[in-house]
């Protein structure tokens, strides 16, 4: 870029604007939560389904290990990608999204586990907020349909409660999380 | 009658620079220069003007064994690059 070039207004405002779309939101980097949450999970839904279904005496046991795994992994990527780029205003505002939803679910899961609730159609309710959230704000539709579908299937799940609410969880994860994830990875593409 | 255009900001590269700061909440050298496509010698030499003049501050640190520059726009900064945009908008008002 010339230093000595000399700018007319016009000039000036498009070279602002052309930098500020340079530093937007960081598509693929946001895409790699979207899909090891879509996949830790849909594996626990599956382990779940399965050990009730043959009456392991913790059948439970695959929640605990997939929210260990991914906060850890979610946590390593997350230091390490802050050498991908800085963080833009829009990352900000996703962070404080998903970290006050992490907190609010994780307030709801203790307090029905106490009250012995099964808890999945209350934790796909509440993802629903933070997943239409992101969609809307990033302008990106899958992830608006993702968080529909949570909406959609807690709804249907606090009212019709089945034996296979395991996997209809499991099928919810694919379509609300790891679909748009890779859908966003492919994009390439920072907004 | 029209204010005359902050010079330190009507310049390309470093209304560019200023152009990705407020966009983010600090950013590095070579962030800088990818953005930008300037050389290292003019990138330096317009950030120190913006630092000097109290727009950016610039902290040099290591990211692992590797020598780091960050770079943050100040609220002195944010001010004047706030006020060169309403200038710009003034300059491109249709006269009535």
């Amino acid at each position: 870029m010339e230093q000595t070039k000399d700018m007319n207004p016009e000039e000036s405002l498009a070279l602002i604007h052309t930098m500020i779309n340079k530093a937007r939101f960081n598509f693929s980097r946001g895409s790699f939560y979207f899909i090891l949450w879509g996949v830790l999970l849909f594996i626990a839904a599956m382990y779940e389904y399965v050990a009730t279904l043959y009456d392991f005496e913790m059948f439970y046991i695959a929640w605990p290990v997939a929210g260990v795994v991914g906060g850890i992994a979610s946590a390593v990527y997350g230091s390490r990608s802050r050498t991908l780029g800085p963080n833009t205003h829009l990352d900000r505002v996703y962070s404080a999204i998903w970290v006050t939803y992490f907190l609010t679910l994780i307030m709801l899961i203790i307090g029905l586990v106490f009250a012995q609730i099964n808890p999945g159609a209350y934790i796909m309710l509440i993802t629903g907020l933070p997943t239409f959230l992101t969609g809307y704000i990033l302008e990106f539709k899958p992830l608006q349909f993702g968080g529909v579908l949570f909406w959609a299937a807690g709804l249907l799940g606090m009212f019709y409660p089945t034996e296979y609410d395991s996997i209809i969880f499991g099928v919810v994860m694919l379509g609300g999380y790891l679909v748009p994830g890779i859908m966003m990875r492919q994009l390439k593409e920072d907004v | 009658m029209f204010k005359p255009l902050d010079p330190l900001l009507h310049s390309p590269l470093r209304l560019a620079v200023m152009s990705l700061l407020i966009s983010v909440d600090e950013a590095d050298f070579n962030y800088l220069k990818d953005k930008t496509e300037a050389t290292s010698g003019n990138l330096s030499v317009q950030i120190s003007k913006l630092q000097e003049a109290g727009y950016i501050t610039v902290t040099k640190g290591y990211r692992g064994k590797r020598p780091l520059t960050t770079c943050k726009v100040t609220a002195k900064g944010l001010s004047a690059f706030k006020t060169y945009v309403n200038s710009l908008n003034e300059y491109l008002k249709p006269k009535s």
